[in-house]
Protein backbone atom coordinates (compact mmCIF):
# COMPACT_ATOMS: atom_id res chain seq x y z
CA UNK A 1 0.00 0.00 0.00
CA UNK A 2 1.24 3.60 -0.91
CA UNK A 3 1.74 5.55 2.36
CA UNK A 4 0.46 8.52 0.78
CA UNK A 5 -3.12 7.11 -0.65
CA UNK A 6 -5.04 3.50 -0.42
CA UNK A 7 -4.57 1.42 -3.18
CA UNK A 8 -7.17 1.28 -5.77
CA UNK A 9 -7.60 -2.80 -5.58
CA UNK A 10 -7.79 -2.43 -1.56
CA UNK A 11 -10.26 0.11 -1.80
CA UNK A 12 -12.27 -2.25 -4.17
CA UNK A 13 -11.72 -4.99 -2.10
CA UNK A 14 -13.05 -2.96 1.05
CA UNK A 15 -15.62 -2.05 -0.56
CA UNK A 16 -16.90 -5.39 -1.31
CA UNK A 17 -16.85 -6.23 2.46
CA UNK A 18 -18.75 -3.34 3.15
CA UNK A 19 -21.00 -4.64 0.59
CA UNK A 20 -21.16 -7.93 2.19
CA UNK A 21 -22.23 -6.37 5.67
CA UNK A 22 -24.34 -3.63 4.44
CA UNK A 23 -28.03 -3.75 5.32
CA UNK A 24 -30.75 -4.59 3.24
CA UNK A 25 -32.32 -1.22 3.16
CA UNK A 26 -30.27 1.48 2.13
CA UNK A 27 -29.92 3.54 4.95
CA UNK A 28 -27.96 7.06 5.34
CA UNK A 29 -25.15 5.27 7.64
CA UNK A 30 -24.97 1.99 5.63
CA UNK A 31 -21.61 2.37 5.06
CA UNK A 32 -20.40 3.47 9.05
CA UNK A 33 -22.50 0.48 10.16
CA UNK A 34 -20.75 -2.20 7.60
CA UNK A 35 -17.49 -1.07 8.91
CA UNK A 36 -17.56 -1.71 12.55
CA UNK A 37 -19.16 -4.90 11.50
CA UNK A 38 -16.34 -5.82 8.74
CA UNK A 39 -14.18 -4.32 11.96
CA UNK A 40 -16.13 -6.53 14.11
CA UNK A 41 -15.95 -9.82 12.25
CA UNK A 42 -12.14 -9.49 11.61
CA UNK A 43 -11.17 -8.87 15.64
CA UNK A 44 -12.09 -12.25 16.59
CA UNK A 45 -9.46 -14.45 14.55
CA UNK A 46 -6.93 -11.76 14.66
CA UNK A 47 -7.27 -11.32 18.23
CA UNK A 48 -7.04 -15.22 18.32
CA UNK A 49 -3.68 -15.06 16.16
CA UNK A 50 -2.04 -12.17 17.07
CA UNK A 51 -3.68 -10.97 20.38
CA UNK A 52 -5.84 -8.28 21.59
CA UNK A 53 -2.95 -5.57 21.96
CA UNK A 54 -1.93 -7.01 18.06
CA UNK A 55 -5.18 -6.02 16.50
CA UNK A 56 -5.67 -2.53 18.37
CA UNK A 57 -2.73 -1.69 17.29
CA UNK A 58 -3.31 -2.35 13.86
CA UNK A 59 -6.84 -0.94 14.25
CA UNK A 60 -5.27 2.07 15.89
CA UNK A 61 -2.64 2.75 12.72
CA UNK A 62 -5.06 2.01 10.28
CA UNK A 63 -7.53 4.75 12.35
CA UNK A 64 -4.32 7.16 12.04
CA UNK A 65 -3.96 6.61 8.24
CA UNK A 66 -7.45 7.03 7.86
CA UNK A 67 -7.88 10.16 9.95
CA UNK A 68 -6.18 12.16 7.13
CA UNK A 69 -8.32 11.35 4.57
CA UNK A 70 -11.48 11.17 6.29
CA UNK A 71 -11.89 14.23 8.71
CA UNK A 72 -15.23 13.03 9.82
CA UNK A 73 -12.96 10.12 11.77
CA UNK A 74 -11.69 12.39 14.07
CA UNK A 75 -13.57 11.28 17.18
CA UNK A 76 -12.89 7.89 16.68
CA UNK A 77 -11.52 5.75 18.84
CA UNK A 78 -10.05 2.20 18.97
CA UNK A 79 -11.44 0.87 22.74
CA UNK A 80 -8.90 -1.55 24.97
CA UNK A 81 -10.14 -5.03 23.80
CA UNK A 82 -9.97 -3.23 19.70
CA UNK A 83 -13.67 -2.50 18.85
CA UNK A 84 -13.99 0.64 17.93
CA UNK A 85 -16.59 3.42 19.14
CA UNK A 86 -17.60 6.87 18.41
CA UNK A 87 -18.03 6.25 14.56
CA UNK A 88 -20.92 7.82 13.41
CA UNK A 89 -22.65 8.38 9.80
CA UNK A 90 -21.86 11.87 9.12
CA UNK A 91 -19.00 11.04 6.42
CA UNK A 92 -20.65 8.40 3.90
CA UNK A 93 -17.03 7.57 2.15
CA UNK A 94 -14.90 7.43 6.17
CA UNK A 95 -16.06 3.59 6.55
CA UNK A 96 -14.42 2.77 3.48
CA UNK A 97 -11.29 4.27 3.76
CA UNK A 98 -10.40 2.70 7.28
CA UNK A 99 -11.55 -0.43 6.23
CA UNK A 100 -9.29 -0.14 3.16
CA UNK A 101 -6.14 1.11 5.19
CA UNK A 102 -7.09 -2.20 7.43
CA UNK A 103 -7.35 -4.44 5.00
CA UNK A 104 -4.08 -2.44 3.35
CA UNK A 105 -1.61 -3.13 6.54
CA UNK A 106 -2.49 -6.44 6.58
CA UNK A 107 -1.26 -6.78 3.22
CA UNK A 108 1.39 -5.19 3.85
CA UNK A 109 2.28 -7.14 7.32
CA UNK A 110 1.27 -10.80 6.45
CA UNK A 111 1.29 -10.74 2.83
CA UNK A 112 -2.03 -10.59 0.30
CA UNK A 113 -2.36 -14.46 -0.07
CA UNK A 114 -2.87 -15.02 3.71
CA UNK A 115 -4.47 -11.94 4.02
CA UNK A 116 -6.93 -12.98 1.53
CA UNK A 117 -7.39 -16.09 2.74
CA UNK A 118 -8.26 -15.17 6.52
CA UNK A 119 -11.02 -12.75 4.73
CA UNK A 120 -12.42 -15.33 2.62
CA UNK A 121 -12.58 -17.98 5.61
CA UNK A 122 -14.49 -14.66 7.12
CA UNK A 123 -16.47 -13.58 4.25
CA UNK A 124 -16.66 -17.25 2.30
CA UNK A 125 -19.25 -15.47 -0.04
CA UNK A 126 -16.39 -12.64 -1.05
CA UNK A 127 -16.18 -13.95 -5.11
CA UNK A 128 -13.73 -12.70 -7.45
CA UNK A 129 -10.96 -12.52 -5.40
CA UNK A 130 -7.75 -15.25 -6.21
CA UNK A 131 -6.55 -16.08 -2.99
CA UNK A 132 -3.85 -18.22 -4.82
CA UNK A 133 -3.67 -20.54 -1.69
CA UNK A 134 -3.87 -23.99 -1.67
CA UNK A 135 -7.33 -25.74 -0.65
CA UNK A 136 -8.13 -25.97 2.54
CA UNK A 137 -11.62 -26.93 3.95
CA UNK A 138 -13.44 -24.16 6.07
CA UNK A 139 -16.09 -23.66 8.17
CA UNK B 1 -38.80 -36.86 28.76
CA UNK B 2 -35.57 -34.72 30.00
CA UNK B 3 -35.04 -37.48 33.02
CA UNK B 4 -34.79 -39.67 30.30
CA UNK B 5 -32.30 -37.61 28.14
CA UNK B 6 -30.59 -37.47 31.33
CA UNK B 7 -30.63 -41.23 32.05
CA UNK B 8 -29.21 -41.64 28.76
CA UNK B 9 -26.34 -39.66 28.99
CA UNK B 10 -25.04 -41.57 31.62
CA UNK B 11 -25.25 -44.42 29.91
CA UNK B 12 -21.37 -45.52 28.29
CA UNK B 13 -22.31 -45.66 24.80
CA UNK B 14 -20.43 -49.07 23.12
CA UNK B 15 -18.48 -49.56 20.29
CA UNK B 16 -16.41 -46.88 18.99
CA UNK B 17 -15.43 -47.16 15.49
CA UNK B 18 -11.73 -45.38 16.16
CA UNK B 19 -8.89 -48.40 15.53
CA UNK B 20 -8.15 -48.41 20.22
CA UNK B 21 -5.27 -49.91 19.65
CA UNK B 22 -3.92 -46.75 17.75
CA UNK B 23 -5.01 -44.09 19.85
CA UNK B 24 -4.81 -45.37 22.97
CA UNK B 25 -1.40 -44.83 22.76
CA UNK B 26 -1.12 -41.55 20.98
CA UNK B 27 -0.08 -38.86 23.11
CA UNK B 28 -2.58 -36.37 20.94
CA UNK B 29 -6.34 -36.28 22.78
CA UNK B 30 -8.56 -38.07 20.86
CA UNK B 31 -12.46 -38.46 21.45
CA UNK B 32 -15.22 -39.77 19.27
CA UNK B 33 -18.56 -38.70 19.79
CA UNK B 34 -22.27 -39.94 18.76
CA UNK B 35 -23.59 -38.27 15.67
CA UNK B 36 -26.13 -35.85 16.21
CA UNK B 37 -26.14 -35.78 20.35
CA UNK B 38 -22.98 -34.88 20.80
CA UNK B 39 -22.34 -37.29 23.57
CA UNK B 40 -18.51 -38.48 24.03
CA UNK B 41 -18.66 -42.15 23.64
CA UNK B 42 -14.65 -42.60 23.58
CA UNK B 43 -11.99 -40.83 25.26
CA UNK B 44 -8.31 -41.96 24.94
CA UNK B 45 -5.86 -41.09 27.81
CA UNK B 46 -4.05 -38.74 25.96
CA UNK B 47 -7.56 -36.71 26.10
CA UNK B 48 -8.17 -37.55 30.23
CA UNK B 49 -5.01 -35.48 30.68
CA UNK B 50 -5.97 -32.74 29.15
CA UNK B 51 -8.99 -32.75 30.47
CA UNK B 52 -8.20 -33.67 33.95
CA UNK B 53 -10.66 -36.18 34.21
CA UNK B 54 -11.01 -40.04 33.95
CA UNK B 55 -12.41 -41.73 31.33
CA UNK B 56 -15.72 -42.88 33.06
CA UNK B 57 -16.44 -39.60 34.10
CA UNK B 58 -16.09 -38.41 30.85
CA UNK B 59 -17.61 -41.12 28.70
CA UNK B 60 -21.37 -40.39 28.46
CA UNK B 61 -20.99 -37.05 29.29
CA UNK B 62 -22.17 -33.92 26.67
CA UNK B 63 -19.12 -32.67 24.65
CA UNK B 64 -19.94 -29.29 24.76
CA UNK B 65 -20.32 -29.04 29.10
CA UNK B 66 -16.38 -28.75 28.03
CA UNK B 67 -14.57 -25.58 28.60
CA UNK B 68 -14.03 -24.91 25.40
CA UNK B 69 -16.82 -26.65 23.49
CA UNK B 70 -18.82 -23.21 22.53
CA UNK B 71 -20.70 -22.43 19.20
CA UNK B 72 -17.93 -22.76 16.81
CA UNK B 73 -17.58 -26.08 17.95
CA UNK B 74 -21.32 -26.83 17.53
CA UNK B 75 -21.30 -25.23 13.99
CA UNK B 76 -17.92 -27.81 12.79
CA UNK B 77 -19.71 -30.62 14.34
CA UNK B 78 -22.91 -30.25 12.51
CA UNK B 79 -21.23 -29.61 9.24
CA UNK B 80 -19.33 -32.42 9.51
CA UNK B 81 -22.50 -35.32 10.36
CA UNK B 82 -23.92 -32.73 7.22
CA UNK B 83 -21.54 -33.35 5.13
CA UNK B 84 -19.76 -36.29 5.59
CA UNK B 85 -16.27 -34.04 5.55
CA UNK B 86 -13.37 -33.44 7.27
CA UNK B 87 -12.57 -30.08 9.12
CA UNK B 88 -10.52 -27.86 11.95
CA UNK B 89 -11.02 -25.16 13.63
CA UNK B 90 -9.12 -22.87 16.56
CA UNK B 91 -11.87 -22.42 19.17
CA UNK B 92 -11.48 -19.88 22.04
CA UNK B 93 -13.55 -19.75 25.01
CA UNK B 94 -13.41 -15.63 26.04
CA UNK B 95 -15.54 -16.45 28.86
CA UNK B 96 -12.37 -17.62 30.79
CA UNK B 97 -10.44 -15.16 32.67
CA UNK B 98 -7.44 -16.47 30.64
CA UNK B 99 -8.71 -16.87 27.32
CA UNK B 100 -8.35 -20.42 26.51
CA UNK B 101 -7.51 -21.71 22.90
CA UNK B 102 -7.57 -25.13 21.20
CA UNK B 103 -6.79 -26.19 17.81
CA UNK B 104 -8.66 -29.37 17.00
CA UNK B 105 -9.47 -31.81 13.95
CA UNK B 106 -12.65 -33.35 13.47
CA UNK B 107 -13.89 -36.03 10.80
CA UNK B 108 -16.95 -38.65 10.38
CA UNK B 109 -16.24 -42.66 11.55
CA UNK B 110 -17.43 -44.92 8.97
CA UNK B 111 -18.45 -48.41 9.45
CA UNK B 112 -17.95 -50.76 6.50
CA UNK B 113 -20.91 -50.38 5.17
CA UNK B 114 -20.83 -46.62 4.93
CA UNK B 115 -23.09 -46.04 8.11
CA UNK B 116 -21.34 -42.78 10.24
CA UNK B 117 -20.76 -44.34 13.59
CA UNK B 118 -19.94 -41.06 15.31
CA UNK B 119 -17.67 -38.24 14.88
CA UNK B 120 -13.65 -38.31 16.03
CA UNK B 121 -11.90 -35.29 17.63
CA UNK B 122 -8.10 -34.51 17.51
CA UNK B 123 -6.69 -32.09 19.67
CA UNK B 124 -3.83 -30.87 17.67
CA UNK B 125 -2.19 -28.07 19.71
CA UNK B 126 -2.19 -27.19 23.32
CA UNK B 127 -3.47 -23.56 24.89
CA UNK B 128 0.40 -23.17 25.94
CA UNK B 129 1.66 -23.90 22.62
CA UNK B 130 -1.32 -21.40 21.15
CA UNK B 131 -0.63 -18.77 23.21
CA UNK B 132 3.38 -18.34 22.50
CA UNK B 133 2.21 -18.66 19.24
CA UNK B 134 -0.63 -15.81 19.73
CA UNK B 135 2.10 -13.93 21.70
CA UNK B 136 4.98 -14.24 19.30
CA UNK B 137 2.79 -12.80 16.78
CA UNK B 138 1.24 -10.07 18.65
CA UNK B 139 5.04 -8.49 19.33
CA UNK B 140 5.50 -9.34 15.48
CA UNK B 141 2.65 -7.28 14.40
CA UNK B 142 3.13 -4.87 16.82
CA UNK B 143 6.67 -4.53 15.58
CA UNK B 144 5.45 -3.68 12.25
CA UNK B 145 3.37 -1.10 13.42
CA UNK B 146 5.93 0.70 15.02
CA UNK B 147 8.48 0.45 12.21
CA UNK B 148 5.32 1.44 9.46
CA UNK B 149 5.24 4.36 11.32
CA UNK B 150 8.99 4.90 11.89
CA UNK B 151 9.30 4.38 8.16
CA UNK B 152 6.55 7.05 7.52
CA UNK B 153 8.40 9.63 9.81
CA UNK B 154 11.66 8.76 7.97
CA UNK B 155 10.16 9.47 4.67
CA UNK B 156 8.81 12.87 6.01
CA UNK B 157 12.48 13.63 6.96
CA UNK B 158 14.04 12.69 3.94
CA UNK B 159 12.02 14.73 1.59
CA UNK B 160 11.96 17.59 4.01
CA UNK B 161 16.03 17.14 4.14
CA UNK B 162 15.49 17.07 -0.03
CA UNK B 163 13.59 20.18 -0.37
CA UNK B 164 16.28 21.77 2.12
CA UNK B 165 19.02 20.81 -0.11
CA UNK B 166 17.39 21.90 -3.05
CA UNK B 167 16.89 25.32 -1.35
CA UNK B 168 20.55 25.08 -0.24
CA UNK B 169 21.42 24.43 -3.93
CA UNK B 170 19.82 27.57 -5.18
CA UNK B 171 20.89 29.49 -2.63
CA UNK B 172 24.29 28.95 -3.74
CA UNK B 173 23.72 28.75 -7.01
CA UNK B 174 22.49 32.46 -6.27
CA UNK B 175 25.42 33.46 -4.69
CA UNK B 176 27.74 32.32 -7.28
CA UNK B 177 25.60 34.11 -9.78
CA UNK B 178 25.60 37.04 -7.92
CA UNK B 179 29.47 36.99 -7.14
CA UNK B 180 30.21 36.41 -10.78
CA UNK B 181 27.87 39.86 -11.62
CA UNK B 182 30.10 41.52 -9.16
CA UNK B 183 33.43 40.36 -10.49
CA UNK B 184 31.19 41.29 -13.96
CA UNK B 185 31.03 44.95 -12.45
CA UNK B 186 34.60 45.37 -10.56
CA UNK B 187 36.02 43.81 -14.36
CA UNK B 188 34.25 46.97 -15.62
CA UNK B 189 35.27 49.28 -13.25
CA UNK B 190 38.98 48.23 -14.62
CA UNK B 191 38.13 49.00 -17.87
CA UNK B 192 36.68 51.95 -17.51
CA UNK B 193 39.28 52.95 -15.52
CA UNK B 194 41.96 51.73 -17.91
CA UNK B 195 39.75 53.38 -20.93
CA UNK B 196 39.92 57.16 -18.81
CA UNK B 197 43.35 57.87 -19.49
CA UNK B 198 43.97 57.08 -23.50
CA UNK B 199 40.38 58.94 -23.68
CA UNK B 200 41.38 61.68 -22.14
CA UNK B 201 44.96 61.98 -24.24
CA UNK B 202 42.39 61.89 -27.11
CA UNK B 203 39.86 64.44 -26.06
CA UNK B 204 42.44 66.73 -25.26
CA UNK B 205 44.44 66.17 -28.51
CA UNK B 206 40.71 67.29 -30.37
CA UNK B 207 40.81 70.10 -28.02
CA UNK B 208 43.85 71.54 -29.39
CA UNK B 209 42.95 70.69 -33.06
CA UNK B 210 39.84 72.64 -32.17
CA UNK B 211 41.85 75.41 -31.93
CA UNK B 212 44.17 75.36 -34.53
CA UNK B 213 43.62 78.04 -37.10
CA UNK B 214 41.97 78.43 -40.52
CA UNK B 215 40.20 75.21 -39.84
CA UNK B 216 37.72 74.56 -42.68
CA UNK B 217 33.75 74.33 -41.88
CA UNK B 218 33.81 71.03 -42.56
CA UNK B 219 36.63 69.76 -40.03
CA UNK B 220 34.98 72.23 -37.39
CA UNK B 221 31.88 69.97 -37.72
CA UNK B 222 33.60 66.90 -37.71
CA UNK B 223 35.88 67.98 -34.56
CA UNK B 224 32.77 68.91 -33.13
CA UNK B 225 31.25 65.94 -33.59
CA UNK B 226 34.02 63.47 -32.42
CA UNK B 227 34.43 65.60 -29.48
CA UNK B 228 30.51 65.22 -28.35
CA UNK B 229 30.89 61.42 -28.49
CA UNK B 230 34.35 61.41 -26.68
CA UNK B 231 32.30 63.09 -24.28
CA UNK B 232 29.89 60.28 -24.28
CA UNK B 233 32.23 57.91 -24.01
CA UNK B 234 33.45 59.53 -20.89
CA UNK B 235 30.39 60.04 -19.30
CA UNK B 236 29.71 56.15 -19.65
CA UNK B 237 32.91 55.41 -17.85
CA UNK B 238 32.51 58.00 -14.87
CA UNK B 239 29.03 56.12 -14.58
CA UNK B 240 30.52 52.98 -14.48
CA UNK B 241 33.35 53.72 -12.31
CA UNK B 242 31.11 55.36 -10.32
CA UNK B 243 28.60 53.15 -9.75
CA UNK B 244 31.35 50.24 -8.55
CA UNK B 245 33.16 52.92 -6.28
CA UNK B 246 30.06 54.39 -4.52
CA UNK B 247 29.14 50.70 -3.74
CA UNK B 248 31.80 50.28 -1.57
CA UNK B 249 30.99 52.97 0.82
CA UNK B 250 27.94 54.45 2.88
CA UNK B 251 27.78 58.28 2.20
CA UNK B 252 25.59 61.16 2.30
CA UNK B 253 23.88 62.37 -1.07
CA UNK B 254 20.83 64.15 -2.51
CA UNK B 255 18.58 61.76 -3.57
CA UNK B 256 17.32 64.17 -6.68
CA UNK B 257 20.34 63.46 -8.71
CA UNK B 258 19.84 60.05 -8.16
CA UNK B 259 16.78 59.54 -9.47
CA UNK B 260 18.12 61.56 -12.17
CA UNK B 261 21.31 59.92 -13.03
CA UNK B 262 18.76 56.67 -13.01
CA UNK B 263 16.87 58.39 -15.68
CA UNK B 264 19.59 59.67 -17.13
CA UNK B 265 20.99 55.38 -17.65
CA UNK B 266 17.53 54.44 -18.78
CA UNK B 267 16.77 57.16 -21.46
CA UNK B 268 16.88 54.92 -24.50
CA UNK B 269 14.61 52.07 -22.77
CA UNK B 270 12.31 55.05 -21.57
CA UNK B 271 12.77 56.21 -25.32
CA UNK B 272 11.77 52.77 -27.19
CA UNK B 273 8.66 52.23 -24.80
CA UNK B 274 7.18 55.64 -25.29
CA UNK B 275 6.80 56.16 -21.32
CA UNK B 276 6.04 59.29 -20.05
CA UNK B 277 7.67 59.28 -16.87
CA UNK B 278 7.16 61.57 -14.25
CA UNK B 279 9.50 62.15 -11.17
CA UNK B 280 8.68 63.66 -7.62
CA UNK B 281 11.08 64.90 -5.24
CA UNK B 282 12.42 67.77 -3.29
CA UNK B 283 15.46 68.69 -4.59
CA UNK B 284 16.64 68.91 -0.36
CA UNK B 285 16.37 65.20 0.18
CA UNK B 286 19.13 63.86 1.33
CA UNK B 287 20.21 60.49 2.75
CA UNK B 288 23.47 58.53 3.90
CA UNK B 289 23.36 55.06 2.04
CA UNK B 290 25.57 53.43 -0.67
CA UNK B 291 24.65 55.23 -3.25
CA UNK B 292 25.66 52.92 -6.04
CA UNK B 293 23.17 50.07 -4.57
CA UNK B 294 20.45 52.53 -4.03
CA UNK B 295 20.61 53.42 -7.47
CA UNK B 296 20.60 50.19 -8.58
CA UNK B 297 17.49 49.27 -6.52
CA UNK B 298 15.70 51.85 -7.73
CA UNK B 299 16.94 51.07 -11.61
CA UNK B 300 16.08 47.75 -11.58
CA UNK B 301 12.63 48.72 -10.15
CA UNK B 302 12.01 51.02 -13.05
CA UNK B 303 13.29 48.44 -15.65
CA UNK B 304 10.51 46.14 -14.14
CA UNK B 305 8.03 49.29 -14.70
CA UNK B 306 8.84 49.87 -18.42
CA UNK B 307 8.95 46.24 -19.18
CA UNK B 308 4.90 45.92 -17.95
CA UNK B 309 3.76 48.60 -19.39
CA UNK B 310 1.92 49.12 -22.77
CA UNK B 311 3.36 51.27 -25.16
CA UNK B 312 2.73 55.41 -23.93
CA UNK B 313 2.19 53.97 -20.32
CA UNK B 314 3.01 55.57 -17.86
CA UNK B 315 5.79 55.69 -14.52
CA UNK B 316 5.63 57.62 -11.62
CA UNK B 317 9.05 57.84 -10.27
CA UNK B 318 8.81 59.63 -6.38
CA UNK B 319 11.19 60.13 -3.37
CA UNK B 320 9.68 61.45 0.09
CA UNK B 321 10.22 61.83 3.91
CA UNK B 322 8.09 58.97 5.75
CA UNK B 323 8.24 58.72 9.79
CA UNK B 324 8.15 55.05 11.31
CA UNK B 325 4.70 54.72 13.48
CA UNK B 326 7.00 52.71 16.20
CA UNK B 327 10.12 54.86 16.77
CA UNK B 328 9.08 57.94 15.31
CA UNK B 329 12.23 57.84 12.92
CA UNK B 330 12.51 59.63 9.74
CA UNK B 331 13.19 57.73 6.45
CA UNK B 332 13.24 57.94 3.08
CA UNK B 333 10.28 56.41 0.94
CA UNK B 334 10.92 55.81 -2.76
CA UNK B 335 8.38 54.32 -4.89
CA UNK B 336 8.02 52.71 -8.47
CA UNK B 337 4.23 53.14 -9.48
CA UNK B 338 3.48 51.93 -13.15
CA UNK B 339 0.24 51.67 -14.34
CA UNK B 340 0.85 48.40 -16.16
CA UNK B 341 -0.46 44.94 -15.97
CA UNK B 342 0.06 44.13 -12.87
CA UNK B 343 1.36 40.76 -11.26
CA UNK B 344 -0.87 38.26 -11.15
CA UNK B 345 -1.86 36.13 -7.27
CA UNK B 346 0.27 33.21 -8.80
CA UNK B 347 3.63 34.64 -9.06
CA UNK B 348 3.39 37.51 -6.45
CA UNK B 349 4.57 35.17 -3.57
CA UNK B 350 7.66 34.47 -5.36
CA UNK B 351 8.80 37.68 -6.95
CA UNK B 352 11.80 38.03 -4.00
CA UNK B 353 13.07 34.80 -5.13
CA UNK B 354 16.31 34.22 -7.31
CA UNK B 355 16.24 33.21 -10.61
CA UNK B 356 12.30 33.67 -10.70
CA UNK B 357 11.25 35.40 -14.08
CA UNK B 358 8.35 36.10 -15.66
CA UNK B 359 10.30 37.54 -18.72
CA UNK B 360 11.44 33.88 -19.95
CA UNK B 361 14.81 33.94 -21.64
CA UNK B 362 15.26 37.69 -21.65
CA UNK B 363 15.00 37.69 -17.68
CA UNK B 364 17.60 36.02 -15.45
CA UNK B 365 15.07 36.60 -12.27
CA UNK B 366 18.05 38.64 -10.26
CA UNK B 367 16.87 41.75 -10.19
CA UNK B 368 14.21 41.86 -7.21
CA UNK B 369 16.56 39.26 -5.59
CA UNK B 370 19.38 41.68 -5.64
CA UNK B 371 16.97 44.61 -4.58
CA UNK B 372 15.53 42.98 -1.66
CA UNK B 373 19.05 41.90 -0.54
CA UNK B 374 20.42 45.38 -0.84
CA UNK B 375 17.73 46.67 1.37
CA UNK B 376 17.78 43.98 3.57
CA UNK B 377 21.25 45.17 4.10
CA UNK B 378 20.70 48.99 4.71
CA UNK B 379 18.01 48.18 7.13
CA UNK B 380 14.97 48.90 5.26
CA UNK B 381 12.29 46.85 3.63
CA UNK B 382 10.16 47.09 0.64
CA UNK B 383 5.93 46.58 0.26
CA UNK B 384 4.61 45.77 -2.80
CA UNK B 385 0.80 46.44 -4.17
CA UNK B 386 -0.52 45.56 -7.24
CA UNK B 387 -3.93 45.18 -9.12
CA UNK B 388 -4.71 42.62 -12.49
CA UNK B 389 -7.81 44.75 -12.79
CA UNK B 390 -9.77 47.50 -12.26
CA UNK B 391 -8.88 51.47 -11.86
CA UNK B 392 -5.94 50.88 -9.59
CA UNK B 393 -4.55 48.53 -12.45
CA UNK B 394 -0.72 48.81 -11.78
CA UNK B 395 2.07 48.00 -9.70
CA UNK B 396 3.64 50.38 -7.08
CA UNK B 397 7.13 49.27 -5.67
CA UNK B 398 7.77 51.15 -2.05
CA UNK B 399 11.40 51.05 -0.88
CA UNK B 400 11.64 52.47 2.76
CA UNK B 401 15.17 52.86 4.20
CA UNK B 402 16.27 54.29 7.03
CA UNK B 403 17.12 57.81 6.16
CA UNK B 404 20.98 57.22 8.03
CA UNK B 405 21.84 53.50 6.81
CA UNK B 406 25.08 54.03 9.83
CA UNK B 407 22.55 52.76 12.14
CA UNK B 408 21.54 49.39 11.08
CA UNK B 409 18.53 48.46 13.21
CA UNK B 410 15.59 47.34 11.02
CA UNK B 411 12.87 49.51 10.12
CA UNK B 412 10.71 46.54 9.17
CA UNK B 413 7.25 47.26 9.36
CA UNK B 414 6.59 44.40 11.64
CA UNK B 415 9.52 42.53 13.31
CA UNK B 416 10.65 39.40 11.34
CA UNK B 417 8.78 40.95 8.26
CA UNK B 418 11.29 42.51 5.44
CA UNK B 419 9.09 42.61 2.54
CA UNK B 420 5.18 43.36 2.50
CA UNK B 421 2.69 42.14 -0.60
CA UNK B 422 -0.06 43.51 -1.12
CA UNK B 423 -2.93 42.86 -3.98
CA UNK B 424 -5.83 44.57 -5.13
CA UNK B 425 -8.34 42.82 -7.85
Amino acid sequence: MNRNGINPKIRDLAQKLLSLESPAKNLSDANIFAALMVSEKLRRPLSTLAGTAGFRSLLMRALTLAKREAPGLDGVQVKEDGSLEGLNGEETEAGTVLIAHLVGLLETFIGEPLTLRLLNEIWPKLSGVDTNSEGKESI
Amino acid sequence: MAADQANNRKQPPTGSGLDQPVTEGSPMPMAELETGTHIIRYVNPAFCLLAGKTKEKLIGSDFTDLTAAGEDFLSLFRWVCRTGKSGTHTGTAHSASNPLYWSYAMWPVFAADHRTLGIAIQVIETTSFHQDATAMNQALLLGSVRQHELTEVAELLATKLQSEIVARKNTEAALIRSEKLASVGRMAAVLAHEINNPLAAVMGIVYLMQNTDNLSASVAENLERADGELKRIAHITRQTLGFYRESLHLAAFYVAPLLDSVLDLLKSRIQSRSAIVEKQCDAELQMMAMQGEVRQVISNLLLNSLDSIDSAGRVVLRASISTSPTDRSQRVRITVSDNGQGIGESVLSQIFEAFFTTKGAIGNGLGLWVSKQIVDKHGGFIQVRTATVGPQLGTTFSVILPMDATRPERIGESPGSDHHIEEEQ
